[in-house]
């Protein structure tokens, strides 16, 4: 539990106000069978009336220490939580790793959701359960040794030996889940993307189907989950009958009086006990899940360049079969603006994410970032950098539909076009010396085409990847790509001057009607 | 409650948890009988023991069979609406994709709960509650009257004071869910935040805004905690007047037998509980109902209708009075026109005049507004420059399961396709998962016109179909275009002068009409 950092002293108290709160629930029920059988043998009236008071007594003792321990362990939970996701935000932020897809999102929610499980419905529960258990235990001593031995074997049935046979079957459900999850993930994914393609080669219903199949396996594991809490919870009560029928066997003469009291502290007892057992069995699988999430890989810092150099750079995506860059160099001086062209999967915004990577540059990357907060909030990176109040970019951009006090809802909220204008205004804000933009002008009409344009020609040193060659004859360099390599390239008026791929491509799109 | 509950499985459910209460009421009477004899008449328990024996075990094979039972059905019926949820899918999920995923991955989820465990846990608690209370009218009736008369208090403090909370509650909850977006969009759009180099505020502003959200949290939720010490409350004085109850008239009054005294204390506690099961589950249930909602949002969107394409013999493609709107857009308005059964069609146009809409429609992917569309086949090729592979491999795709290696291998030859394709390790048999031999836009196009060139299908249509093609494959597939158009139709938007040398006929968008365009 090392991620129980500051919260220590709440968790502390939460769990010696749970085990008071769960053994006098407990004790309330033995009470009142010790009342009974007090009452027939002609007790003074007061000691009766006592009993009662302490019944209450221990009513009200339940009911403040559950108020206090739920209000420390659930305060707990949330900073653990609210450090964890700080933490995990600053790991992710030194990692290459690529967190766009909608997967990762999901997958790392139900980490978080583990992590809340983990604490709140695995350790603490189990421990608060094996205290209780423990004090039981010796309590039953009192009594009788064989009594001790009933509740002493018992609860290491329940408490001890189930969760670790079950933990073998919770842990495969818990697999099985993820595997199956991942795969709906994809074939969703794959059917939503190509839908059109699949439409028209009539494999539309094929794939359907393969997805409902890919459903019906999660059904089937919830399915078994349900089975193996029928299996966990039968055994639990069948356990409860055999101590029941036990006591009551052993003890009918010797104890006769103690017993309705040893009964209902016994069924009180299971009552705590059983629904710890199916949680427990998770115990081996979510730690493993929480232990994911800590060990984050960190990569080393980047070293930030101002000439952008690159040499032999190749490059493959993981999990795929083919390179996406090959063998590829490439320098920037300050100073300099530089055209990215070429087809559509050449690798031009790899190629232009490995710049990225060395550089200090203002940035408008392939996926555009916005985030739920206001407009303004978005705009200066919630405070980093200063809007002049004299600036109106909004009205400039065409955004005047919104105001800077306006709230960003979700990623959809904003069009593609918007989104690019919107980043146009971050990089003017932020005003850094280089730029390196990826298709700045799609999605734009032709009068805003024009005015990005004129913005990032202005610069000093510029990198844009594109398909729009209208001011391909303003840049100083030209690059063109072609299946992951640099296959032409250098300075635009030299370039344009002699045939090759990148002229036909400049003719191509002037004949573009 | 917005969800349809069905009358006859109530019933059932209502039915079975009925039986296992009974049980359980059964096997309380054996044990009161038991301790009766131990405590008083120091008797032989054997029999009763046995009966106990019996009961106990009915109860716990019953009630665990109807948990599993209604809870495979839950599974039964949220895989039901999962289905549903997938026959969603259509041409336009593309644009809100993550909606659609989210509510079959992530809402459907949290919904789950209210099918397994809330509805199941209500009829089987009310069963509870209200067969305990009719057997302690058989059994102590003063007992009952205390149950009966203090009961009332916790559906009304819940009323009082538990309502009141539950709506702040429900939007301190969203407001949690706003926050993980806020973590999770940061997480997402992380790459953003290195390149300003604005660490250091983002994390603060996250920090500021989770204090303030377990700051207003604690602040709902102390209220809802309260309100459960209240319930614990009321249900021990419940219990102490009951128990109280019982002694007096033992002592007192002596009017009472141990086996009655001890049912009584034996139900009661389970009466209260189950009252109070009753009201968190209220609470889960609203809470799952809000999950529910996000999922009926998707499955009231309209799917798109995908048969509403007529047949001609006559044309390749014939419209009548054909409108065609995009996002409200009208892009095509009163279209009367027809396509020749061999030839190359060109259309062209500005960029947002509805090109590609017109095609989706001839494709049957986009239901016209008003009038008709007849098409001459449905076995129509498509060529563009995306593609999403997965699940198949090269082979697979072009050969359509109809043709030999070797003529994959000639076709991929001619389109000069091999080079590329020779580098994966299995060559054209290599499986794609995901689509990850990453392909470009140019490779794409030629895949596609290889699967079209192989078995030639009589209408083929093309979006932008030679874009940064290099003029060698460009000519390439100019030359197979104008060998296709002999048989086939081919209707093709175009945006560059050079393919209008192959073209038969020429069409312009504009201002939602099709408009002979020059070259005719």
């Amino acid at each position: 539990m090392t991620f129980l950092k500051s919260e220590k002293l709440h968790v502390f108290y939460s769990i010696i106000l749970g085990i008071i709160g769960g053994l006098v629930g407990t004790a309330i029920f033995g009470l009142s069978g010790y009342m009974i059988s007090l009452s027939f043998f002609e007790p003074p009236f007061f000691l009766i009336i006592l009993i009662i008071a302490m019944i209450k007594m221990f009513g009200l003792t339940k009911g403040v220490s559950k108020y206090l321990e739920r209000l420390l362990s659930h305060d707990a939970t949330f900073k653990m939580i609210g450090r964890l996701r700080r933490d995990y935000f600053k790991n992710s932020l030194a990692s290459f790793q690529d967190t766009h897809s909608v997967r990762y999102i999901q997958k790392l929610t139900s980490y978080f959701d583990d992590i809340e499980d983990y604490y709140v419905r695995i350790i603490y529960p189990y421990i608060v359960a094996a205290f209780i258990a423990l004090i039981l235990t010796m309590l039953s001593l009192i009594v009788d040794p064989v009594l001790l031995l009933i509740t002493l074997s018992t609860s290491l049935f329940i408490l001890v030996l189930m969760p670790l046979v079950m933990s073998k079957v919770s842990n495969k459900l818990k697999t099985t889940r993820q595997m199956n999850e991942d795969k709906l993930f994809d074939q969703l994914y794959h059917y939503i993307f190509d839908y059109v393609n699949l439409f028209v080669v009539k494999e539309d219903i094929k794939t359907k189907d393969n997805i409902k199949d890919s459903y019906k396996a999660i059904t089937l594991n919830e399915n078994k989950e349900a089975k193996l809490d029928l299996v966990i919870e039968v055994i639990g009560l069948l356990v409860q009958l055999l101590a029941m029928i036990g006591i009551l066997y052993f003890f009918r003469d010797e104890h006769a009086i103690l017993i309705p009291m040893i009964i209902l502290l016994l069924m009180s007892y299971f009552e705590t006990i059983i629904p710890v057992v199916k949680p427990a069995s998770r115990y081996f699988s979510v730690r493993q899940s929480v232990q994911d999430i800590s060990d984050y890989t960190v990569m080393e810092d980047k070293n930030k360049q101002t000439d952008l150099n690159l040499e032999h750079i190749t490059f493959r995506y993981p999990n795929t079969k083919k390179d996406v860059l090959k063998d590829i160099s490439i320098h920037i001086p300050t100073g300099e603006k530089h055209a990215l062209i070429g087809s559509s999967g050449s690798g031009k915004t790899t190629l232009l994410n490995q710049l990225i990577k060395i550089s200090d540059a203002g940035v408008m990357p392939q996926y555009l970032d916005f985030y739920n907060a206001t407009v303004e909030e978005n705009l200066t990176m919630f405070g980093h950098f200063n809007l002049k109040d004299d600036q109106n970019y909004l009205q400039d951009f065409d955004l005047e539909h919104f105001s800077l006090d306006d709230y960003i809802t979700s990623n959809e909220y904003l069009s593609l076009g918007e989104k690019k204008r919107m980043q146009v205004i971050r990089l003017l804000i932020e005003d850094k010396d280089t730029w390196i933009l990826d298709e700045p002008t799609a999605s734009l009409n032709t009068r805003l085409k024009e005015m990005v344009w004129d913005i990032l020609l202005e610069r000093n040193t510029l990198i844009v990847a594109t398909h729009d060659l209208s001011h391909l004859e303003e840049f100083d360099v030209v690059h063109y790509m072609e299946n992951g390599e640099i296959v032409e390239s250098g300075p635009v008026n030299q370039i344009l001057s002699q045939n090759g791929p990148t002229k036909e491509a400049y003719e191509r799109y002037k004949d573009i009607i | 409650m917005n969800v349809k509950l069905d009358k006859k499985q109530m019933i059932l459910y209502g039915f079975i948890a009925g039986l296992f209460v009974l049980s359980y009421l059964a096997f309380g009477h054996y044990l009161s009988l038991i301790m009766s004899t131990i405590v008083m008449d120091h008797g032989n328990i054997t029999s009763d023991l046995i009966l106990m024996t019996i009961v106990f075990m009915l109860f716990v094979l019953i009630s665990k069979f109807y948990k599993y039972l209604t809870e495979t059905r839950a599974n039964a019926a949220i895989e039901k609406l999962g289905n549903q949820l997938i026959d969603k899918i259509d041409v336009k999920s593309r644009r809100d994709s993550e909606t659609i995923i989210n509510a079959i991955m992530v809402h459907l989820e949290e919904y789950r709960t209210f099918e397994t465990s809330f509805i199941p846990t209500i009829i089987s608690t009310t069963a509870k509650v209200v067969l305990i209370i009719v057997a302690l009218f058989f059994i102590d009736i003063y007992a009952a009257v205390i149950l009966l008369f203090t009961a009332p208090f916790i559906p009304l403090y819940y009323i009082l004071v538990g309502l009141q909370t539950q709506d702040e509650s429900m939007r301190q909850a969203t407001r949690f869910d706003n926050i993980g977006t806020l973590f999770l969009n940061l997480i997402r759009g992380k790459d953003t935040v290195t390149y300003t180099d604005s660490e250091d505020t983002v994390v603060k502003r996250l920090e500021e805004d989770n204090k303030g959200f377990v700051k207003e949290t604690m602040r709902i939720l102390k209220y809802a905690f309260q309100s459960s010490m209240m319930l614990e409350f009321i249900t021990i004085l419940g219990i102490g007047l009951v128990a109280l109850e019982v002694a007096l008239r033992i002592i007192i009054f002596s009017n009472i037998d141990f086996y009655t005294a001890f049912f009584v204390l034996l139900l009661a506690p389970e009466f209260y509980s189950s009252l109070k099961v009753l009201g968190t589950e209220f609470h889960n249930g609203k809470l799952a109902l809000g999950s529910y909602d996000r999922v009926k949002e998707v499955l009231n969107q309209d799917t798109a209708n995908e048969y509403y394409r007529g047949t001609t013999d006559q044309h390749a493609v014939e419209a009548l009075s054909l409108t065609l709107s995009h996002d409200d857009k009208v892009v095509l308005n009163e279209a009367s026109f027809s396509f020749n059964k061999t030839g190359f069609t060109a259309i062209t146009g500005e960029s947002g005049t509805g090109k590609s809409t017109l095609l989706r429609a001839i494709l049957g992917l986009h239901e016209p507004k008003r009038g008709q569309l007849n098409v001459l086949t449905d076995d129509i090729g498509y060529v563009s420059d995306q593609v999403y592979f997965s699940d198949t491999s090269i082979f697979d795709y072009i050969s359509n399961q109809k043709h030999s290696e070797e003529a994959v291998l000639d076709i991929l030859d001619k389109l000069k396709l091999s080079a590329s394709i020779d580098n994966l390790e299995n060559g054209i048999h290599t499986p794609i998962v995901n689509h990850d031999i990453p392909l470009s836009g140019g490779e794409i196009v030629r895949l596609k016109m290889a699967r079209v060139l192989i078995d030639p299908p009589s209408m083929i249509i093309m979006d932008e179909p030679t874009e940064f093609l290099d003029a060698t494959t460009e000519g390439l597939v100019m030359d197979h275009l104008y060998e296709l158009k002999k048989q086939s139709a081919i209707i093709a938007v175009i945006h560059r002068r050079q393919l209008l040398n192959i073209a038969d006929a020429h069409y312009v968008m504009e201002e939602g009409q099709l408009k002979r365009g020059e070259n005719q």
